[in-house]
C-alpha cells in the first residue's frame, strides 16, 4: 500500500511536471478535407491559446513523396537534359504562417531544425551530388510554380496576447493522405512549446469511385473507359447524321 | 470554372479542357489524324502530370476517331482492307518500338533521340506536303493533266492485292514496312503516328487524300483502343474526367473538321496540314534554343 502510495506520488508529481510546461492548445475548424469533383482548394480556420507571451509559428506538410527531377543544360547552343536524380520524402504541400515574418523572429536555428519555412525543408536523395542545394533551390522554385508551395508565408493573429488564429489555404494541388499541422511557440529564439495536429485529405464522391476503381481493378476500368468513348463517339455520330441528313 | 481530375490529382479549368478538345476535334475531322500530338503536350504544360496526359488522350481519340470513322465510312472513304494491313503493321512495329524504347533509356539518351528524330521528320515531312501542294495548286490553275499516283518500283513488288477503295492495285509490303516503322516511331515518341502516317499514304502509296484521312482514322481508333487499356492496365494513368471532357468538346470540333473537307480540295487540305506540320517543328526547335523558365523538371513519382 505504502508502495502503491509512492508510485502514485510520483506519478501526479510528473504529470504535474508535464502540465507546467508552456503550453498550447489549438484545433482547427475541420480536420477533414474532401476531395470531390468540384474540388477548388479549402480554407480552414486554425486558433488556440498560448500561456505564454511568444511568437506562433504554424506549418502545414503535405504527405512526403519520392521525385524524379530532371536538370536541362545548355550544350552547343541546345536545352538538352543533362541529368536525372530521385529525390526521397519531399513534402507535397507546405504552408506556413507566422505572427511576425519569420525572418523578424531571430531563431534561425530553431527554424532550420525544425522545417519550418520553405528554404527549411529537407528531404533524402541525391546527398553525393555537387551543387545539391541549387537541385533542392529548383525543385523548391517548381513546387512553388505548381501551385503546392506557398512562398508567402500567412499571417497569425494574436488577441488579448493569448488568443491566436489563422486561415490556413489550400489550393486545389492537393494528394491525398494525412498532412502534418506544427504550431510552434518561440520566445528569445528558443522553442518554449509545439503541439502537432492532424489534417486527413482524403478523396470523396465520384472522385474516390473512379481513383478506387482505376487502381484496385485497373483492367475492368480500361475497358469500360473504352466502353464509353467507343458509345460516346457513335451518339455523336448519329446525333450529327440526323441532324445533317 | 474549376473540375477536379481524380488520376491527374490536379484541379482544371472546364473551358479550358473543352476547348482543347475542341481544336483536337477539328484536326481529327480534317486531317484524319489523332491530334495527340498537339494536345498532349498542351495538358503537360499545363500541369497535368506527363504519363496522365498520355493516357487520358489515348482514352480521348477511341471517342473522337470513332466519330470521324463512321462519318468517312458512311461516305465510302474507308479501305478496310488497307486498314487492316496497316493495323497489323502497327501492331507489331509498336511492339518492336517498345522493346526499343527500354533499349534507348538504359543507355540514357533516349529523349534527346527521340526530339531530334521528331524534328527531322516532321520538318522534312511538312516542307514536302508544302512544297508539294502548291506546286498541284499551280499545275490545276494552268490546267495540265495530273496523273492519279505515280508508279514506282515500291508498288511492283511481289503478294499484290487490289484495293478497291484506294482504287490501287499493289504489293502489300510497303504498306507493312511503311505501317511497321510507324509503329515503332510512334511507340517511341507516345503519339499515335497519325500525322506521319497520313503523308506516308498519300505520297508513298499513292491514295487519294479522302480515302487515306478515313482510312488513318481506322487504323487510330484500333490503335488508341489498345494503347487506353495497356495505360489503364499497366500505369493507372487513365483519367475518365480529363478525357470525357476532352470528348465533349470534340463534339464541334471533329463535325465541322469533316463538313470543311467535304467542300476542300485535296491538295488545300495536305498545305494546311503541312503548315500545322511546321509550325509544331518550329515549336519543338524553339524549346531546345529559347531559355526554359525552370532548369529542374519535377515528376512526382508515388
Amino acid at each position: 500500500m505504502k508502495l502503491f502510495l509512492i508510485f502514485y506520488l510520483i506519478f501526479f508529481i510528473s504529470i504535474f511536471k508535464a502540465n507546467s510546461k508552456k503550453l498550447i492548445i489549438a484545433d482547427i475548424s475541420d480536420n477533414k478535407i474532401n476531395i470531390d469533383v468540384g474540388f477548388k482548394g479549402a480554407k480552414l480556420l486554425f486558433f488556440g491559446v498560448i500561456d505564454d507571451e511568444g511568437d506562433v509559428v504554424v506549418s502545414v506538410t503535405g504527405p512526403r513523396k519520392t521525385i524524379e527531377v530532371r536538370k536541362k543544360e545548355k550544350k552547343m547552343g541546345l536545352w538538352l537534359n543533362s541529368d536525372t536524380k530521385v529525390f526521397f520524402d519531399v513534402p507535397s504541400y507546405y504552408y506556413v504562417a507566422s505572427t511576425r515574418p519569420l525572418k523578424e523572429l531571430n531563431s534561425e536555428n530553431v527554424l532550420q531544425i525544425n522545417q519550418v519555412g520553405i528554404e527549411n525543408i529537407r528531404f533524402a536523395g541525391a546527398e553525393e551530388q555537387e551543387e545539391r542545394s541549387s537541385w533542392v533551390n529548383g525543385i523548391i522554385k517548381s513546387m512553388i510554380e505548381a501551385g503546392r508551395y506557398n512562398p508567402e508565408p500567412g499571417l497569425i493573429q494574436i488577441s488579448d496576447k493569448r488568443l491566436f488564429k489563422t486561415e490556413l489555404n489550400f489550393s486545389a494541388e492537393l494528394v491525398d493522405g494525412q498532412y502534418l499541422v506544427d504550431t510552434l511557440l518561440l520566445k528569445d529564439g528558443a522553442v518554449i512549446a509545439a503541439r502537432r495536429s492532424f489534417i486527413n485529405v482524403s478523396k470523396t464522391g465520384y472522385g474516390e469511385k473512379i481513383y478506387k476503381m482505376a487502381n484496385n481493378n485497373s483492367l475492368l476500368y480500361g475497358l469500360t473507359a473504352v466502353f464509353f468513348a467507343f458509345i460516346f463517339g457513335f451518339i455523336v455520330h448519329e446525333i450529327t447524321r440526323r441532324v445533317n441528313a | 470554372m474549376e473540375i477536379y481530375l481524380p488520376i491527374a490529382e490536379i484541379s482544371q479549368n472546364i473551358f479550358f479542357l473543352l476547348s482543347i478538345g475542341f481544336v483536337a476535334g477539328v484536326l481529327s475531322g480534317m486531317f484524319g489524324v489523332g491530334g495527340g500530338f498537339l494536345t498532349t503536350p498542351i495538358l503537360i504544360l499545363s500541369g497535368v502530370p506527363p504519363a496522365v496526359a498520355v493516357g487520358s488522350e489515348a482514352n480521348h481519340i477511341v471517342g473522337s476517331s470513332l466519330t470521324g470513322f463512321l462519318n468517312y465510312f458512311r461516305r465510302k472513304n474507308v479501305d478496310i482492307v488497307m486498314g487492316a494491313i496497316l493495323l497489323l503493321g502497327g501492331v507489331i512495329g509498336s511492339a518492336s518500338g517498345v522493346f526499343l524504347f527500354r533499349l534507348l533509356s538504359i543507355q540514357g539518351r533516349v529523349e534527346e533521340v527521340i526530339s531530334f528524330t521528331y524534328i527531322l521528320f516532321l520538318g522534312s515531312v511538312g516542307i514536302y506536303m508544302l512544297y508539294e501542294s502548291l506546286k498541284t495548286r499551280k499545275k490545276k490553275k494552268s490546267g495540265s493533266l495530273i496523273k492519279l499516283h505515280e508508279h514506282s518500283w515500291i508498288h511492283g513488288l511481289p503478294f499484290r492485292i487490289k484495293f478497291r477503295r484506294s482504287k490501287l492495285y499493289i504489293s502489300i509490303i510497303p504498306p507493312l514496312l511503311i505501317s511497321y516503322i510507324i509503329g515503332v516511331l510512334a511507340a517511341i515518341m507516345g503519339v499515335g503516328g497519325g500525322f506521319i502516317l497520313v503523308p506516308a499514304m498519300i505520297y508513298l502509296l499513292g491514295m487519294s487524300t479522302q480515302v487515306v484521312i478515313g482510312t488513318s482514322l481506322m487504323q487510330i481508333l484500333f490503335v488508341s483502343i489498345t494503347s487506353t487499356i495497356m495505360h489503364a492496365y499497366i500505369n493507372q494513368t487513365v483519367d475518365v474526367i480529363l478525357s470525357g471532357l476532352l470528348l465533349l468538346g470534340g463534339v464541334l470540333g471533329v463535325q465541322m473538321g469533316a463538313f470543311v473537307v467535304q467542300r476542300v480540295s485535296g491538295e488545300v487540305l495536305r498545305m494546311l496540314l503541312g503548315i500545322i506540320i511546321i509550325c509544331l517543328c518550329l515549336f519543338l526547335i524553339s524549346e531546345l534554343v529559347i531559355d526554359p523558365k525552370y532548369i529542374f523538371i519535377l515528376d512526382l513519382l508515388q
